[in-house]
């Protein structure tokens, strides 16, 4: 007898066993059953960000046009009428957020990054800024209220205090990360060329974390420009256009959530629009951000 | 070893990652505890202890959005009260998973 004829005599799969996973074997019944799970989670997770967005532009869509965007608010039964002094406003108190937060944020930064990383100042208000990014944002609105309102009355400017507070540890956190990344050995080649701390950080430092940094201050402002809480007793609401910075002031946030709540249907459409037009707002400055912090080839 | 890709995910990441997890369950909870116009909206705003879920009600955040525009001198001290209850909470819950966090960092740090 020859040996093919011993082979030939077992079977099959002994030779050649299955390696490959049974579809129906129990272990990978419980692997296939937890992926769709997760598939179903993913896709549950994903659905409020875009009905949300259906809805403002079926919504707001309908009512968006140049009248809209430049016209006082209307009043009661009146029909017609815009946001154009609530997108003013919202500019304006983000604007004078910036102005206060991005110089103070920045420099902090620079001395958590570069000049004492390690000291015990830096661990707290590390600790400081981590916590406050977390904070709700109403807090800001009673801390402006206690400084500020309580002695000068609502104001476009206390409305741009309490943003710049929220927006405060956010920079921080992003400006520190961005300088971070700046390479040891650039700064080090500075330090041995006997430049001093300040030289070392305008041109070194500052210059090659900029996309970061701007990425960080991009993100404070679009989240700023978002933000309704901190304004409702900070900068309340007005009816017509800024004129000065220590009068109440309208915002497009606040305008949303006085017209939803009223009882008038060419109101709630003008909050619809309004809506939309935050939303895009802040999508423009996230882009923005995106864009400033590629780097540059 | 020869795992299936969840008994990879279930038995080894999971519980590799849970700390982290918890950190930012704990972070996520600070956040949705600060909401404030999501609810002033939402919430009907009404000043009464009740136990239906159904039932117009209040969450300090909302407490304080829908009453300090129109607030008296006595009525802002009490949603000053209000408001730092509202800091000593959301500060608590920061506090631990800030503290959770860096404890997983150092962990991690420690075994490479």
């Amino acid at each position: 007898m020859s040996e093919l004829d011993l082979t030939a005599s077992v079977p099959e799969e002994a030779l050649m066993p299955h390696l490959e996973r049974q579809l129906f074997e129990r272990r990978a019944m419980k692997n296939g059953i937890l992926t769709a799970l997760t598939w179903a989670a993913a896709i549950l997770g994903s659905i409020p960000l875009f009905s949300v967005i259906y809805m403002l532009v079926i919504q707001g869509g309908a009512r968006l046009d140049l009248e809209a965007l430049t016209a006082l608010p209307p009043a009661g039964f009146e029909s017609g009428g815009g946001f154009g002094n609530a997108i003013v406003g919202t500019l304006v108190m983000v604007g004078i957020a910036a102005l206060i937060s991005i110089p103070i944020g920045i420099l902090a930064a620079v001395y958590l990054a570069v000049l004492g990383p390690y000291s015990k100042l830096a661990g707290i208000a590390r600790f400081v800024a981590k916590t406050l990014t977390g904070f709700p944002s109403i807090l800001a609105g009673v801390f402006t209220y206690a400084i500020l309102v309580i002695a000068f009355g609502y104001s476009a400017l206390a409305g741009g205090v309490s943003l710049a507070v929220l927006m405060l540890p956010t920079i921080v956190l992003a400006a520190e990360e961005a300088m971070k990344q700046v390479p040891q050995r650039m700064t080090d080649t500075a330090f041995g060329m006997g430049c001093t701390h300040t030289q070392v950080i305008w041109k070194v430092v500052l210059p090659t974390g900029l996309p970061g940094i701007l990425t960080g201050v991009m993100l404070a402002v679009a989240g700023a420009a978002g933000e309704s809480a901190p304004l409702l007793f900070t900068a309340l609401f007005s009816n017509y256009y800024i004129s000065e910075l220590m009068e109440p002031t309208a915002s497009l946030s606040i305008l949303i959530y006085n017209f939803s709540a009223m009882p008038f249907e060419n109101q709630i459409e003008l909050a619809w629009a309004a809506s939309l037009v935050l939303v895009l707002i802040v999508l423009a400055f996230n882009i923005l951000a995106r864009l400033v912090g590629q780097p540059r080839v | 070893m020869g795992t299936t890709r969840w008994e990879a995910i279930l038995k080894v990441m999971l519980p590799t990652a849970s700390s982290g997890l918890l950190a930012a369950l704990a972070l996520g909870f600070g956040r949705a505890l600060g909401e404030t116009m999501a609810l002033a909206m939402l919430i009907g705003n009404s000043n009464q202890v009740s136990l239906s879920l159904f039932a117009p009600a209040d969450t300090l955040a909302s407490l304080l959005a829908s009453n300090f525009p129109e607030a008296g001198r006595v009525e802002v001290q009490a949603l000053m009260y209000a408001a730092m209850v509202l800091l000593v909470i959301t500060f608590v819950v920061n506090v631990i998973g800030l503290g959770v966090q860096q404890y997983t960092m150092r962990k991690f740090e420690g075994k490479k």
